[in-house]
């Protein structure tokens, strides 16, 4: 009786301290090994099928992120890494320079935006020359040999937001459009939306819309914009804003100035936001899967590798978000999210 | 199936020793799990170290390998302008030997699979050389052909593309670094966290171990110290120690097993010594007992002797006097010494002698005359004997006394004539002597009782006073001798028990009747 009490006594102090040693030696070895990945490319578990880069116009902004995760997903889906690369500052050749470097790093396919139609196309068929497919993701070449295109159908959501802005306003009244006076970039963007709330608003002409440029790359110009636009114009009652770091942006400015009586109507479906929307803070704002463009650009970039070919024009749907329908869709995210 | 059997044999037999164990078994045991602990958590962390270490200096080795590789693209950025500018052919002959060079550097870097971005941004550097290659040797065709707008174009390019390999070759140099540091302090973390479990784990050894100590001491010590006690105890005298309790079964164990059988064992002699010394002290109380018995019995013998007159001195002095009344002239005087000289005599006899019927007669014959002169009117004595029956043996003092018993109990206190008459005929066989006394008689039962030896044999209870008989037993007898003595002597020298039988009614006198058989 004695001895196997012994025995057990021995066992209970090996047993834990083998226990632990065995989970801080786990713990070591994946801390080892999960380091080397880097925030720069997106990598399966398995050795990659393909290595394709993805040129983004920078990693700060809410979509670029959701973009991203698309990606991971594609890239866990398809086995390929994606080595993303983005300009360090916004100019016309740190742009051209990243497609560029990828280009003759001979990556077995691109998927880029374009910030310059001309340029952009340029440097697109030198790819497609050596034979490196494109798809243009967001913004589109239509004029070079890009195999694909990814984006969301911006003239249908320009209308959208121009149908909201009637519903927030009654058809009546003055409203502002907020359009970044960027280089060369998202201008076409921006052009396509623009025609979209003028041709919505064509049957409401008591309602007066204008747009008003200010310079994306300074901050500051922002926010005297807003400054300006709150005194000189007393009788506003909507502000419009086409990205969703514009649409954050504005309405942080308005909580700040205590000025809550504009209907804000922009664009995007990022957590803040969509609690402002919650708040009534915005009025509403159109979004895309953003995710899902992400994903159909690797996606087709796949197809091409494999099967020669692949449709020309993707679009993701467009959603309304509006208080109605602000709860569903914070729910639908964090199920997603968990 | 064998070595199935094999291994559990094995495993029997360690349990069996284990069960067994020894305490030197234990304590081997015991340090050889304290170093097993030990060496486990040692060879943990310098594992993990070594890992680490492993993962960094091959990370430096790349690093320098990269920036060899930089050097070369500089050296043949270098010989290639140089060339262009030149045209020298030493620069010719550098700008092949670097291109060559640098050709086998970027294909000599390899990158395990464990981190794939950086393999694939070495990939990319690698296409990127190649690239560049492709273009410089383009530019250095085109200057050789003097085709100027080619080898311009062709020598831009090739500019652009020698920066963005400088670019990746820093940004891969930078993303091993940062993995490299983060690495680092996410394992030294770790280690950090071993350290301090490793402290841990020592001070709970210490304090076990020395739990142990204590224990293993305590256990060892403990039953020899009792043991040592319990020999104390054996030494001083006291046998009778408890066992030594001792559960474990090692050495100390088997130790008090044997002490414990030998206290039991010398207990065991010491009772039987004890045993023997009171069997002996009982022995000798007896002997010494008897030993005084004896002495008292010897001393009574001298009392006796002592209180006793020689009874020759008696006779002699009885036959003396009879001579003297002989010689005076006083017959009567002289016969009657000589009937109580020759009664003495015949008292004097040895009981166990028998004697014949004539002798007995005579002594009656000598009592009933000093009878007679004493109470000289009172008592006819008549005597008839047959002389054919005088010489049968018959045991001594028989008749006297039943004649004595007649007169004391039967006449003695008669008013009228008391008449005793002793008759000796031969009758079938037998010589029936019969006493016969015209007395007071006695009842049947009285006569039972005298007959089954319950009265004691002794007829003066037929007195009224009972008591008073018991007192004056023996007050007028010649000797002690009673009824129940002569029946039972008789009864042992013929070997049966119907020699006596008594005749009496009460007032009609008693008849004492001897059937003597004639033939032994």
């Amino acid at each position: 009786m004695r001895k196997k009490n012994y025995i057990v006594l021995v066992t209970l102090i090996i047993l834990p301290i083998l226990i632990i040693t065995a989970v801080i030696y786990y713990n070591i070895n994946n801390a080892l090994h999960s380091l080397d990945n880097s925030a720069g490319i997106v990598v399966p578990k398995t050795d990659p099928k393909y290595h394709f880069a993805m040129i983004c116009e920078n990693m700060d902004d809410p979509f670029w992120l959701s973009v991203k995760k698309g990606v991971q997903k594609a890239s866990k889906e398809f086995n390929v890494a994606v080595e993303f690369n983005w300009p360090g500052s916004i100019s016309a050749d740190a742009q051209y320079k990243c497609l560029d470097m990828a280009i003759v790093s001979n990556v077995d396919g691109i998927v880029t935006y374009v910030w310059n139609e001309e340029e952009t196309s340029k440097l697109i068929d030198k790819s497609v020359d050596r034979g490196i497919p494109i798809v243009t993701i967001r913004t589109d070449a239509k004029d070079s040999r890009r195999a694909a295109f990814v984006g969301l159908n911006t003239y249908s959501a320009g209308t959208e937001i121009g149908r909201m802005l009637i519903e927030a306003t009654g058809g009546k009244g003055e409203a502002v459009a907020l359009v970044s006076h960027k280089e060369p970039g998202d201008t076409i963007v921006q052009n396509l939306m623009i025609s979209g709330f003028t041709d919505a608003l064509k049957n409401t002409p008591e309602l007066k819309l204008q747009t008003l440029e200010y310079d994306y790359a300074n901050v500051l110009s922002l926010e005297d914009t807003i400054q300006d636009l709150l005194i000189n114009r007393p009788g506003l009652d909507a502000i419009i804003t086409t990205s969703e770091k514009d649409t954050t942006l504005v309405a942080q400015r308005l909580i700040d100035l205590n000025k809550l009586y504009y209907n804000i109507i922009g664009y995007g479906d990022t957590p803040e936001i969509l609690r402002y929307i919650d708040n009534g803070v915005i009025f509403g704002t159109v979004s895309a899967n953003h995710e899902q463009m992400g994903y159909e650009a690797v996606k087709a970039l796949v197809d091409l590798k494999e099967g020669g070919r692949t449709s020309a024009y993707f679009t993701v749907d467009i959603q309304l978000i509006t208080k109605e329908n602000v709860a569903e869709i914070l729910a639908a995210k964090e199920e997603a999210s968990e | 199936m064998q070595m199935f059997s094999g291994s559990i044999n094995s495993l029997k037999n360690g349990i069996r020793l284990w069960t067994r164990s020894s305490l030197k078994k234990r304590l081997i045991l015991y340090f050889l799990a304290i170093i097993v602990i030990m060496t486990a958590l040692n060879i943990y962390p310098y594992y993990s170290i070594s890992v680490l270490m492993n993962r960094m200096s091959s990370t430096f080795e790349l690093n320098v390998q990269l920036n060899q590789l930089n050097n070369t693209l500089e050296q043949l950025n270098y010989a290639y302008e140089n060339y262009l500018e030149t045209k020298h052919s030493k620069s010719l002959d550098d700008y092949y030997r670097y291109s060559n060079e640098l050709w086998n550097q970027a294909n000599a870097i390899r990158i395990d699979n464990s981190s794939m971005d950086n393999m694939l941004v070495m990939k990319d550097i690698r296409n990127m050389i190649d690239n560049y290659l492709d273009e410089t040797n383009a530019a250095v065709t085109a200057r050789r052909a003097r085709m100027v707008d080619s080898y311009l174009y062709h020598y831009e390019e090739s500019a652009k593309i020698h920066q963005y390999i400088v670019e990746y070759i820093h940004k891969l140099n930078n993303n091993m670094f940062f993995q490299n540091t983060d690495r680092y302090t996410s394992v030294r973390k770790s280690i950090q966290l071993v350290q301090t479990f490793n402290i841990g784990v020592i001070l709970t050894i210490i304090v076990l171990t020395v739990v142990l100590i204590l224990w293993f001491t305590y256990r060892i010590t403990k039953p020899i110290f009792e043991l040592s006690r319990a020999a104390d105890e054996i030494t001083r005298g006291n046998f009778n120690v408890p066992s030594v309790l001792v559960t474990s079964n090692d050495e100390i164990g088997i130790m008090a097993e044997a002490f414990n059988r030998m206290t039991a064992s010398i207990r065991e002699y010491i009772n039987e010594i004890n045993e023997k010394v009171e069997l002996e002290r009982r022995l000798q109380e007896k002997e010494m007992e008897n030993l005084i018995i004896r002495t008292n019995l010897r001393e009574a013998e001298l009392h006796a002797l002592q209180s006793q007159i020689n009874p020759h001195f008696l006779f002699n002095t009885l036959n003396a006097g009879a001579q003297l009344a002989m010689m005076e002239g006083a017959d009567r005087a002289c016969s009657f010494i000589e009937n109580a000289a020759e009664l003495f005599r015949y008292n004097m006899r040895n009981l166990d002698k028998p004697v014949t019927i004539g002798d007995e007669l005579r002594n009656v014959e000598n009592y009933m005359h000093l009878l007679n002169e004493r109470f000289a009117d009172k008592i006819e004595f008549t005597l008839e004997k047959d002389d054919s029956t005088l010489d049968r043996k018959i045991p001594c003092m028989i008749l006297q006394p039943i004649v004595e018993n007649a007169y004391i109990h039967g006449v003695g206190d008669l008013e009228r004539l008391g008449k005793i008459s002793l008759s000796v005929k031969k009758q079938d066989g037998y010589a029936a002597i019969s006493i016969k006394d015209n007395g007071k008689g006695m009842s049947r039962d009285k006569i039972n009782e005298i007959l089954n030896g319950t009265s004691g044999g002794d007829p003066a209870n037929e007195k009224p006073a009972a008591t008073a008989g018991e007192k004056s037993r023996h007050e007028g007898h010649t000797n002690g001798i009673g009824l129940n003595n002569i029946i039972s002597r008789l009864k042992i020298f013929y070997s049966r028990d119907d020699i006596l039988s008594i005749h009496s009614e009460p007032g009609h006198g008693t008849e004492v009747v001897l059937r003597i058989p004639m033939e032994d």
